[in-house]
């Protein structure tokens, strides 16, 4: 069969077009470019500070800015803007993101990290985003890395790498009050302080939020949080940086009248400590430390209606059936765990053109899962060299070899061109390889009901005994990232082909015998997902007052998985993925006080995996309206937020979560 | 019934919004005055960036204000030129902009008087001091003068006394020029130099200790990305504040620069050229300064030191007051 031709062809002859110019020397002396310099900068990608346009991998920056301009209400919502981005709510307090779809409620195939703390969790993997002690304003930029980058940050940077940076303390001296009101009856209050603490500076932000969540659920939300950070600097060459948080949720999860599911109110408290040393060792040279805890505890554990209720027999039936008397039936679903981790990096430039950075770290995670315990220590050990081999070429290289305790040695790797045509323009190739370790209740589930009385095993619903191997992917990609300046235009653009392999998929096994006797699943390694697509970003600024953000996404997946064990009957994937994703936000500053912004999300229909699923394409507008007001020794701004602003209510995890249009008034002042 | 694609559905709806935004009008300013003998300009770029373009489209501007008609100026990119047909027939003034652009042409032999824009002061006076080409060569330099600046220390810290300044290897030169330049407008001043960065430490602790506001002079050395933080860093720490150059420089943490944009280094282009060129004599070398400025401020460092500044409008006003 003739197979059809890629919708991406077009492009990629458009990337090919030659468009050089001679590179200009460069000149010792001072320049204009040293009184007006702006260069976005980031970190993320290979460990060393890089322009954009020198990073080894495609990266969107989304900074404080953005976010403010996109009207963002929630941790995930700027994250709409980087192309190839789902975001869906599991209910109405948690939300859940993910690169190119292919997830379930966990989006465990992405590294999420907040000023290099990891906060990707090791009993389900992902990130539980409802639990971060983290307000929009903290933020700094959020840099997304679209693609694998295991070679600089290890095992579970997998698909993507999102780093939350957060703003310096001195960035939030005065006292900040904000109220937000609006659909479901939220009420957010958020408070900060920011002084000058001897020689550093401090900001302690409190917060508390609660609403009734999604019409058609009862998931009622409320939760509170105090975060702290602190900026030190003892010496000229030393930076330090203390942050801690703890978060306590309140969500109310179940169905009513469902007795497997049955209506309870949960609790989650997580907290962190975390210290950030940075050492100027002198030109070009560099130490830093990075050290933290994480803690979640989110106990739920509750008892179900008798047995013969629930199988609507008589009370004498049960010891019949189940060789048992008739009691309830308990369900441990209690997650907590404990992350340690410690992190050291030297950077140095041992001859021109050529910058090294390397380390090792050290990590235990120990988590409970329903009844069982589960501990894995990790050592890393890392390199990144970038060795400009000619004024237009830079060459990066980077590897990372892991050690986990009951899995073994992996090694991720990283090659990368950049080629620059001209001081506007360049081209990048690289090669990835990464790895995601499997999650405790992937590597060695052990879910099941028990008997209330005796406390023995009734049915078990996922069993998978230290069987499961760490999923691997390989990938390449060919971007592009010009600017225009005469018309105040950059663009970035990428081609992506992604080999996913040996996926951890679970399956149906109706040979493990449990007292229910109707089997259960486990996991096993034996999926497979390719990716192919275009992911592309550009960002046009016609005036200093307006700007236009599109971001547009365009995949093709093929692959598949096993039903049962037996490997025979197999489910095509390719519905895992959404074909196109796409986001537009048109910014104006009317003024000097007043902003205004229309955004525009679209994502075509997919699959989600786990308690989701499927979902037809759904397009959403939103509108934000900024007005700012002097005050009496600081300024006021209310804000008007439109979601959905069409009305054309959508689900985009499961049915019921319908999200129709929000409206949500917010009135802020910050004294100096 | 085959479901309506939503993107479709909102297609018309985000179109309307982008149109209404992207084109929301805005204002222009318009300045009377008198005209020249000057009737061609050459602007030649150093790249294709919008702050060149900015600053040749003010000083058309402003030059068409003037004159109160379209003036013929043609503009080129440096790499786009012909060495063959350069200058092209008929210009009567070149506008270098940008260093690049006035390094490529102070070696060569030009009939027509040659204006520098977009160039810091310690850039041009090199230049000055090594090209070979003939004809009139005016700078206007990107940074205020040095008694400008002062006075914005006078206005801001009152009781000032000690000005610290570091230098390094690109503008020790200048130490003379600066210490009379200083004790002229009435403070002490106390300098230091460095020949490396790992000097920059031990130097800028002793001048801390001594100074009573840092007073930024553009060095190589010094103000680049790599360093300004640790030395921004260090003058708030000991609650000394800095004086910048430049806008970038408040941004990242200085407490107050005089400094003129592009659009004010376009309206002063326009002066100079409207008012000063016919006076010029040839083959002389000049470097003036901008009388179109601005003054910037960052409240957060300012309010961390405990200062209360005056509104940028009746700064700007003081400092105007004692222009020359």
């Amino acid at each position: 069969m003739k197979r059809p031709r890629s919708p991406l062809f077009p492009f990629g002859l458009l990337l090919f077009t030659k468009l050089a110019h001679a590179q200009p020397a460069a000149l010792a002396m001072l320049s204009e470019e040293d009184y007006f310099t702006a260069t976005p900068m980031v970190l993320s990608a290979s460990r060393m500070t890089q322009p954009l346009n020198e990073a080894p991998a495609p990266i969107t920056v989304i900074d404080h800015d953005t976010i403010e301009a996109a009207g963002a209400i929630e941790l995930t919502d700027a994250l709409h803007l980087v192309p190839g981005f789902q975001i869906a709510h599991e209910n109405g307090g948690e939300q859940t993101a993910t690169l190119h779809g292919f997830s379930d409620q966990h989006a465990r195939r992405m590294q999420v990290m907040i000023d290099g703390r990891s906060i990707y969790t090791a009993d389900f993997g992902g990130v539980v985003w409802s639990t971060i002690p983290l307000t929009v304003d903290e933020i700094d930029r959020i840099e997304v890395i679209r693609g694998p980058n295991g070679a600089a940050f290890g095992s579970n940077a997998f698909v993507g790498t999102i780093n939350i940076v957060t703003r310096h303390a001195i960035e939030n001296h005065g006292v900040s009050l904000k109220v937000l009101t609006g659909a479901h009856h939220r009420r957010r209050f958020t408070g900060s302080i920011g002084a000058r603490l001897g020689d550093g500076d401090i900001r302690v932000v409190i917060a508390s939020d609660q609403h009734d969540g999604f019409d058609e659920r009862n998931d009622d939300f409320r939760t509170g949080f105090i975060d702290l950070r602190a900026d030190f600097s003892p010496t000229l060459n030393d930076s330090l940086t203390f942050e801690a948080g703890y978060k306590s949720t309140d969500l109310l999860t179940g169905f009513p009248d469902d007795t497997v599911q049955p209506l309870r109110l949960k609790n989650s408290r997580y907290q962190y400590q975390q210290l950030n040393w940075t050492r100027h060792l002198g030109k070009d040279s560099e130490f830093r430390l990075i050290a933290y805890h994480n803690f979640l505890d989110a106990p739920d554990r509750y008892q179900t209606p008798p047995l013969s209720r629930l199988f609507g027999v008589t009370p004498e039936t049960i010891p019949l059936l189940f060789g048992v008397e008739d009691q309830p039936i308990e369900v441990p679903r209690s997650v907590s765990e404990h992350q340690y981790d410690i992190d050291m990096q030297h950077q140095f430039q041992p001859m021109p053109g050529l910058r090294l950075v390397w380390g090792g770290g050290a990590r235990r995670d120990d988590g409970r899962l329903s009844l069982e315990r589960n501990t894995r220590n990790a050592l890393r050990l890392f390199a990144q060299a970038e060795w400009r081999a000619t004024p237009r070429l830079l060459v990066h290289a980077g590897m990372m070899h892991e050690w986990f305790e009951h899995i073994g040695n992996f090694v991720s790797t990283r090659l990368a061109l950049n080629y620059q045509l001209d001081t506007k323009h360049s081209l990048r190739l690289s090669g990835s390889r990464a790895w995601r370790m499997p999650s405790f209740f992937e590597r060695n589930s052990n879910f099941q009901s028990r008997l209330a009385h005796s406390g023995a095993p009734f049915d078990a619903i996922y069993l998978t005994s230290n069987e499961v191997r760490p999923e691997h992917i390989d990938a390449l990609e060919f971007g592009y990232i010009g600017r225009f300046p005469t018309h105040h235009l950059s663009v970035d653009a990428n081609l992506f082909h992604q080999r996913l392999n040996d996926l951890i998929v679970d399956v149906y096994d109706t040979s493990i015998a449990d007292t229910l006797g109707d089997g259960a699943f486990r996991y096993i390694n034996d999926g497979q997902l390719r990716l192919t697509g275009l992911d592309a970003h550009l960002d046009y600024r016609p005036s200093p007052a307006s700007r236009l953000l599109l971001s547009l996404s365009l995949a093709k997946a093929s692959g598949d998985e096993p039903r049962f064990p037996d490997r025979i009957e197999r489910v095509d994937l390719a519905d895992d993925v959404p074909r196109t994703t796409l986001s537009a936000m048109v910014s104006h500053r009317f003024g000097n006080d007043t902003d205004a912004s229309a955004t525009y999300y679209y994502s075509s229909a997919f699959q989600w995996r786990g308690e989701g699923d499927p979902v037809d394409g759904y397009g959403r507008l939103d509108l934000n309206v900024s007005h700012f007001f002097p005050v009496a020794n600081g300024r006021g701004q209310i804000r008007l937020v439109v979601l959905n602003a069409l009305n054309q209510p959508y689900a985009d995890f499961r049915p019921e979560n319908r999200f129709e249009r929000r409206i949500y008034a917010e009135i802020g002042f910050r004294y100096h | 019934m085959k479901r309506r694609n939503p993107m479709h559905r909102h297609a018309s709806w985000l179109l309307a919004c982008l149109l209404a935004i992207l084109y929301a009008p805005s204002d222009s300013a318009r300045i009377g005055d008198t005209g020249s003998a000057i009737d061609s300009i050459l602007f030649v770029l150093s790249a294709d960036k919008p702050i060149y373009h900015q600053l040749v489209n003010s000083a058309r501007r402003h030059l068409e204000a003037r004159r109160g008609k379209p003036f013929d100026t043609k503009t080129l990119l440096l790499d786009e030129i012909q060495p063959t047909h350069f200058p092209p027939g008929g210009v009567q003034l070149i506008v270098a902009v940008g260093t690049r652009a006035a390094n490529a042409l102070i070696d060569r032999p030009l009939r027509v008087p040659v204006v520098e824009v977009l160039i810091p002061e310690p850039t041009a006076r090199k230049l000055h001091a090594r090209g070979r080409g003939n004809g009139p060569r005016i700078a206007l330099a990107l940074e205020q003068p040095l008694p400008r600046q002062l006075e914005l220390i006078h206005q801001l810290l009152p009781s000032a006394r000690d000005i610290g300044v570091l230098l390094g290897p690109s503008s020790q030169g200048d130490r003379p020029a600066i210490e009379t330049a200083i004790r002229a407008a009435g403070f002490r001043p106390t300098v230091a130099e460095i020949r490396d960065t790992d000097d920059l430490g031990p130097a800028l602790d002793r001048l801390l200790h001594r100074s009573d506001v840092i007073l930024a002079v553009p060095d190589k050395l010094i103000f680049n990305r790599a360093t300004v933080y640790r030395l921004l860093l260090a003058s708030y720490r000991q609650g000394v504040p800095v004086i910048g150059f430049s806008r970038a420089l408040v941004r990242s943490g200085a407490l107050a620069a005089v400094h003129s944009t592009a659009e004010d280094l376009g309206a002063a282009l326009a002066d100079l050229i409207a008012e000063n060129l016919p006076n010029e004599e040839a083959g002389e070398r000049t470097i003036v300064h901008s009388r179109h400025y601005h003054v910037s401020i960052n409240r957060a460092v300012a309010r961390s030191l405990g200062l209360q500044p005056p509104d940028i409008g009746v700064l700007t006003k003081a400092l105007r007051d004692r222009d020359p």
